[in-house]
């Protein structure tokens, strides 16, 4: 068995999901705000993947499930405000050599276009071509189409109410 | 990005959102248990403000017709029947109100227990269970007083 103490820091405000060799891993937070985990793996050489959640305008559907969130929040009212969205993502796949304890500690840090996603303070990891954030240029547009829909909704049920009422 | 992933986010949305409704629920609850004791606030209230101005001003404050219109509009705003009817639908309304927030902290908590290594869905499942608490309590006070 070998262990590899993993710290991960955070310039920028999102929130890393890690896995090794396929299986997520629990990260806890010190009294600084950086993400630790003891991560016990059986052969040497290890798979990593760090990765943010991007936002759900990048999806496939993602039209559809903003409409469904907006009808099931009555209107968006009970929705849950985010001010700041991520227009950035990352989803980092590499391979780190694990002695009998390693340390690791990797920096996220903000995001550039084209700049490195995650730097190494100590310890060492494979950096290669998807060590770098993946900006969504296509969230802008839909947000702005989905928020000239969300007030068209709202024109309209104004105007049912008021019909309704009178 | 797997399936899984994108699922345990749509879920944790949905979460979120009953878990707005349930706290909206249980703030509404509440004000149909307090509405006899706002009210109550409201008449010590008026009474206080009532009793200080006449008091500060050496009872000169009654000369003024302003004054007295606006003692009598608030006196007849607490103890118009409006008022009580105000209470008194939403105690009826309770029962409802209830199940719906009951319903949707229910589901909330079921949405967001896959989601639960985020920090803010495991604040929000602990908001849970305190709200969860705070409304049997409600329900049982209303029991045993026997208000509905």
């Amino acid at each position: 068995m070998h262990t590899l103490q993993l710290k991960l820091k955070q310039q920028a405000a999102f929130r890393p999901i890690v896995r090794v060799n396929g299986k997520n891993v629990k990260l806890k937070k010190n009294e600084f705000g950086h993400y630790m985990a003891n991560i016990q793996v059986e052969q040497p050489e290890a798979e990593i993947s760090v990765y943010t959640v991007p936002n759900e305008l990048t999806y496939k559907h993602w039209f559809i499930m903003s409409m469904l969130f907006f009808i099931v929040s009555v209107f968006g009212i009970f929705d849950s405000w985010k001010i700041k969205s991520n227009d950035y993502s990352l989803s980092y796949k590499g391979k780190i050599n694990v002695l009998e304890t390693s340390k690791l500690e990797l920096v996220m840090e903000k995001p550039t276009p084209n700049g490195k996603a995650l730097t190494a303070k100590e310890g060492a990891f494979e950096d290669n071509e998807s060590n770098v954030y993946t900006f969504h240029k296509e969230v802008k547009k839909r947000k702005k189409i989905l928020i000239a829909t969300k007030v068209a909704c709202w024109i309209v049920a104004v105007i049912v109410l008021v019909v309704c009422l009178v | 990005m797997n399936r899984y992933e994108i699922t345990r986010q749509y879920l944790g949305h949905f979460g979120s959102i009953f878990f707005n409704i349930g706290i909206a629920g249980v703030v509404l609850a509440l004000a149909c248990i307090a509405s006899g004791v706002l009210w109550v606030v409201a008449l010590l209230f008026f009474v206080f403000f009532a009793f200080i101005s006449v008091v500060f001003t050496l009872g000169t404050v009654l000369t003024f017709e302003n004054y007295r219109k606006f003692l009598s509009n608030t006196k007849d705003l607490l103890f118009n029947q409006g008022l009580v009817d105000v209470m008194e639908k939403m105690m009826q309304a309770f029962p409802y109100i209830v199940a719906v927030t009951a319903a949707a902290l229910i589901a909330s908590f079921i949405l967001l227990l896959p989601d639960r290594q985020n920090t803010k869905s495991k604040t929000r499942l602990i908001v849970l269970g305190v709200m969860f608490a705070l409304l049997i309590a409600l329900v049982i006070v209303v029991l045993i007083s026997g208000r509905v």
